[in-house]
């Protein structure tokens, strides 16, 4: 079984690579072209900067040459973009970083100190040719003009951000990146972890005060809205449990005067206090949701499974129950639980939207509705990268778990239906 | 004169059986909704809250507070005030929390109402067109689906509306496109098991052209699922919509929606918890019904799918 | 009344008036009415009826694999258990190790998540907790090869996908006999398959039966395959049982209208032998097109007071509208049964079920 799987699965993940690529190329060009054709930039805020400098950040972001060569300097960078001299070094300050300034990509630091020319040929060979068929402007010998080094993407470079243009992306992901997961990785694990028993158990007692005990709470995990749940679990736990707690021992100790603020506030994530207190609040607002429905998927797949002509013949065979639940029914029975994966990252996505704005917290859904608001280009650019990764990741994930779990597919060699 | 006649003749008799045959499956299903408790609960909720958004103008009669109205007497959030006749409270300007829930609840339902029917139309375009085409195109149609299946669309309604604007018929547009896909993909199945229907069949061999079988037999059987599965869409269109206006990307003042208001009470959740309540009870109760709704509804009229 | 054979000794399992009951939401349906029936070691008991007679519920209640809306009444007696109430430890002792049981639909019936060696190891093991996974995979290997699986060995790692439905339902049969069972049930066992395939896996099932001297319960709607494989049959009608007997008397002297009349609406293309039912059909059957039995099968929810086949039935008298008859022994042959007023030989009956129509 693992030879012919590995077999299939390295083919697999070929076929799926590729069309990785074509997925996030064709959106980053949707969101390329969205950014370009609305009205309004990055730089028209309250107080434009004076044209020089205008000119000279137009000419870094590449937001002078025609859309398509934009595009191809976003992916692959580009040489030869001169930026001319101008301005007080106070303006200079708004394109360029210290030339000893450390980069952080996706493959690791590095100073930015070498030649960009240098770079750009040694590791971009169309970039050269690019840029001077696009307009770039070359010296006198035909040689590209010294620039900013620009990587692309494809090398994990984001570039600087257009409304902080001190800011690199890559930092701005390596802050937002975990401190989203901190809390979708924990939400996901409390709503699969408790979830599946829970449908699992429903299913076994269908029909009975338990199975209607769990339909509820799926019920109410669907139907609840996050953006309802974040404010009432604040309001009930993080206020008023503390005056339950007192009210529930009667007696005003010293101690629950003293510590009530500093409790509170350990249900707070934005307080940084709490310990592991901080993220029951979160979790508990974005799993909910997902606990609803994978108890809904489970119990619905256990069903079918228990109903299933299989489960006849393993109970004729004369096992007992747990065997049957364990060998016959978990497996079919998770496995609309893995389907319904793939799209948990949306639904995950739009969650932390909520809980990064209820919670206030540093997470890549705050900045991609900043950069959003703001019309910053790269920051958002960059934000849908990274989130388009994770969500490619998880279908991958979750093909490969399919595939693993059905062998019916394992043979087929396609993804699912 | 004879001969139109027969035609005359032969399109009532046509009608006729149409009518008897959907009559009697209509009826069976309304039996089979009136005898689900839940559903005919929701309903009448839902019926209640429908008149309540209708009818949100009264509620400015009734406290004496228009929604614009800043009371001088009850600025920076007041709790609820009987006597006042701020049944709800207050916000931070002095408005009746009550009367903007109304009306925040009248905007929900019917960026709910407009979004769905762009769903419904762009849902019900693409699923036919797949389901009738079949073949190739069918594949690259559904393998789409497939994969805007797990992506997650209300980003993109997030840049969209951050960059052409918060206009009411740009959210109502940008809800529709994130909500269409559960409709394709029910039409298209549909379509595509009645294609190969045997009075389809029979029609097709008695000579009737394809555009008589979409319009006559078609359009008539598909239109059932369509508004079935319209009152499970709604909901999630009343979602994404307070989803976006907890953003602030949802509609803009003067005008309010649930979500907003929502999103106006969490940021004072610890001194004003009022603030929330009423549009909270409110989207959650309004959810609700839409959800049992659209489950009984759907249960009548196939009850298979269970 | 009980039906009884020849007696070859004590019967290994009885049932004593069985009654089996389905709550659905449009109230309670019985599918099975009280039926009385033994079964003796090493014989092969043919059960025939229409779709919805009851036929398989009445078997798949003796292993407690009635779905969960099913009540029962009534008691399956086996090796001094009643197997309807018994607890599920117990039961499950005797389910898959004394009386096994094959489905009528092998491309289901198999875990398609599971490969065929685990499904067939667990059934060892579950009953012989000290048997090691070699042995029982000897075991498994060396049962495979006796329901004629070539590659014995590389079957045992492929999963129920890669097998025919032949295939599928060869494994099912090495199954449920790995355990050397008393009692084995077969469900339709070929309804699901090729005619060609049919045959192979009935002749694997009478070998084995031969061969191990177990009792078999033959569960099918195919007059031919009950002629050739059964010693005795039970012909059951809307949950009753109509007619039990040896198989060549019911078949050439058939008793009861039901019984005749489901004779005549056999085509007859398989290839029975010299079956009974070919030779000694009546000459009117011969000449006749394929018989249709007039009506449907009554409601199971509004049962006729009287007996159940009478609305279809040629030969009723008024009487058969009111009372229903029980199954009783035939006062010429006693070791034969039918539940029908009428007496008349079978020559008379078909005479009047022809005439008419």
């Amino acid at each position: 079984m693992s030879r012919t799987w590995g077999i299939f699965f390295m083919g697999y993940a070929f076929q799926r690579f590729g069309q990785m690529m074509v997925i996030v190329l064709i959106a980053l060009l949707a969101v390329f072209t969205t950014q370009r054709l609305a009205p309004g930039g990055p730089f028209d805020g309250e107080r434009p900067p004076p044209p020089k400098i205008l000119k000279n950040l137009r000419a870094y972001y590449d937001m002078d040459l025609s859309m398509p060569a934009q595009f191809y300097s976003y992916l692959f960078g580009m040489a030869g973009r001169a930026i001319e001299p101008g301005g007080s070094p106070g303006e200079a300050y708004w394109i360029a970083l210290p030339p000893e300034a450390e980069v952080t990509t996706l493959g690791g630091t590095q100073k930015r100190s070498d030649d960009s020319v240098l770079f750009v040929r040694q590791f971009c060979p169309w970039g050269q040719w690019f840029g001077r068929m696009f307009g770039a402007k070359t010296d006198a010998e035909g040689r590209p003009l010294p620039t900013l080094r620009k990587c692309g993407i494809i090398r994990g470079d984001f570039g600087l951000s257009m409304v902080r243009r001190s800011i690199y992306v890559n930092d701005y992901v390596r802050d937002g990146l975990p401190a989203t997961l901190k809390y979708a990785v924990p939400s996901l694990l409390f709503a699969l972890l408790l979830g599946i028993p829970m449908g699992f158990y429903a299913a076994y007692r269908q029909n009975k005060p338990a199975d209607f005990v769990m339909v509820t709470v799926g019920m109410f995990g669907t139907i609840m809205p996050n953006l309802v749940m974040a404010p009432l679990l604040v309001f009930l736990l993080a206020f008023q449990f503390d005056g339950f707690l007192h009210w529930l021992l009667v007696e005003k100790l010293e101690w629950i005067e003293l510590g009530r603020r500093q409790r509170t506030l350990n249900w707070i994530p934005a307080g940084k206090t709490g310990g592991v207190m901080h993220y029951v609040l979160p979790t508990l607002v974005l799993g909910t949701g997902l606990l609803g429905r994978i108890v809904r998927l489970s119990r619905a797949g256990a069903l079918e499974a228990l109903r299933s002509n299989y489960v006849r013949t393993a109970r004729a065979k004369g096992l007992p129950a747990h065997v049957i639940l364990f060998r016959h029914v978990l497996k079919p029975g998770i496995l609309p639980v893995v389907t319904y994966m793939a799209p948990v990252t949306a639904v995950i996505m739009t969650g932390s939207l909520i809980i990064e704005q209820a919670f206030s917290l540093p997470g890549l859904g705050r900045q991609f509705i900043t950069a959003a608001t703001d019309r910053d280009y790269t920051l958002l650019m960059g934000t849908t990268v990274i989130l388009l990764l994770a969500v490619i990741l998880l279908n991958f994930i979750v093909d490969l778990a399919y595939s693993w779990l059905d062998p019916r597919i394992r043979r087929a060699g396609g993804g699912r239906s | 004169m004879s001969l139109l006649n027969r035609t005359n003749n032969e399109a009532a008799l046509e009608a006729a059986v149409t009518t008897l045959q959907s009559r009697s499956l209509t009826q069976l299903a309304i039996t089979r909704f009136l005898r689900n408790r839940v559903a005919v609960g929701a309903s009448i909720v839902l019926l209640i809250l429908v008149a309540l958004a209708v009818f949100a103008p009264v509620f400015e009669l009734l406290t004496g507070y228009p929604m614009e109205f800043q009371d001088r007497d009850f600025y920076s959030g007041k709790p609820p005030n009987w006597e006042a006749q701020h049944y709800l409270g207050t916000d931070y300007n002095g408005r009746d929390i009550l009367v903007r829930t109304m009306f925040g609840m009248r905007i929900s339902m019917m960026v709910a109402l407009v979004a769905a029917t762009v769903a419904l139309v762009i849902g019900i375009s693409y699923g036919a067109i797949s389901g009738l085409a079949g073949g190739m195109v069918d594949t690259i149609m559904m393998r789409i689906l497939d994969l805007l299946y797990s992506f997650p669309l209300t980003l993109i309604a997030v840049i969209a509306l951050a960059y052409f604007g918060r206009n009411i018929m740009i959210v109502f547009v940008i809800i529709g496109l994130v909500e269409w896909q559960l409709m394709a993909r029910v039409i298209r199945g549909q379509v595509l098991s009645l294609r190969n229907a045997e009075f389809i069949e029979a029609a097709r061999a008695t000579g009737v052209r394809p555009f008589g079988i979409l319009v006559r037999h078609i359009v008539p059987n598909v239109t059932g699922v369509a508004i079935v599965y319209m009152t499970l869409i709604i909901p999630e269109v009343i979602l994404v919509e307070s989803f976006l206006g907890y953003l602030g990307l949802g509609v803009q003042e003067p005008d309010t929606s649930l979500g907003v208001l929502i999103s106006e009470g969490a940021n004072a959740i610890e001194q004003k918890p009022w603030m929330t309540y009423g549009p909270g009870i409110f989207l959650v109760v309004l959810l609700m019904a839409l959800n049992f709704l659209g489950d009984g509804l759907r249960d009548a009229f196939d009850p298979k799918d269970r | 009344m009980t039906a009884r054979t020849t007696g070859t000794g004590q019967p290994i399992l009885s049932m004593r008036e069985l009654v089996i009951a389905f709550d659905t939401p449009d109230g309670v349906v019985e599918a099975v009415n009280g039926i009385s029936l033994d079964l003796y070691p090493g014989e092969v008991l043919g059960i025939v009826g229409e779709s919805g007679s009851g036929k398989s519920q009445s078997w798949m209640a003796t292993l407690g694999l009635l779905a969960d809306n099913a009540s029962t009444q009534g008691e399956v007696t086996f090796d001094g258990h009643n197997l309807l109430d018994l607890d599920s430890r117990t039961l499950n002792t005797i389910r898959g190790q004394r009386i096994s049981m094959v489905f009528q639909d092998p491309m289901t019936s198999l875990n398609p998540y599971l490969d065929i060696g685990t499904q067939m190891i667990e059934a060892l093991g579950t009953h012989d907790r000290s048997l090691n996974r070699a042995d029982a995979r000897r075991r498994c290997v060396e049962m495979l090869d006796r329901v004629a699986i070539p590659d014995a060995d590389r079957r045992m790692r492929q999963y129920p996908h890669e097998l025919s439905g032949g295939m599928r339902q060869r494994v099912m049969i090495a199954i449920a006999l790995l355990n050397d069972p008393d009692v084995l049930i077969a469900d339709e066992p070929t309804t699901a398959l090729d005619v060609t395939i049919q045959a192979e896996i009935l002749d694997i099932l009478t070998e084995l039966q031969r061969e191990r001297g177990m009792a078999v319960v033959f569960i099918t709607h195919d007059l031919g395959v009950v002629a050739e494989l059964c010693s005795r049959v039970c012909v059951m009608y809307a949950g009753e049982l109509v007619e039990v007997g040896p198989v060549q008397e019911v078949f050439e002297d058939a008793r009861h209208p039901y019984t005749l009349s489901l004779m005549r609406a056999t085509p007859r293309t398989t290839n029975t032998g010299s079956s009974a039912a070919d030779d000694r059909a009546p000459d009117a059957a011969k000449r006749a097109a394929l018989y249709a039995i007039p009506g449907a099968p009554p409601n199971m929810r509004l049962r006729p007071p009287g007996c159940a086949f009478e609305p279809r039935c040629r030969c009723a008298e008024p009487r058969c509208r009111t009372e229903a008859p029980a199954l009783e022994a035939l006062s010429d042959q006693p070791h034969r049964h039918k539940a029908c007023f009428r007496t008349g030989s079978s020559e008379d009956l078909s005479r009047e079920l022809l005439d008419v129509g």
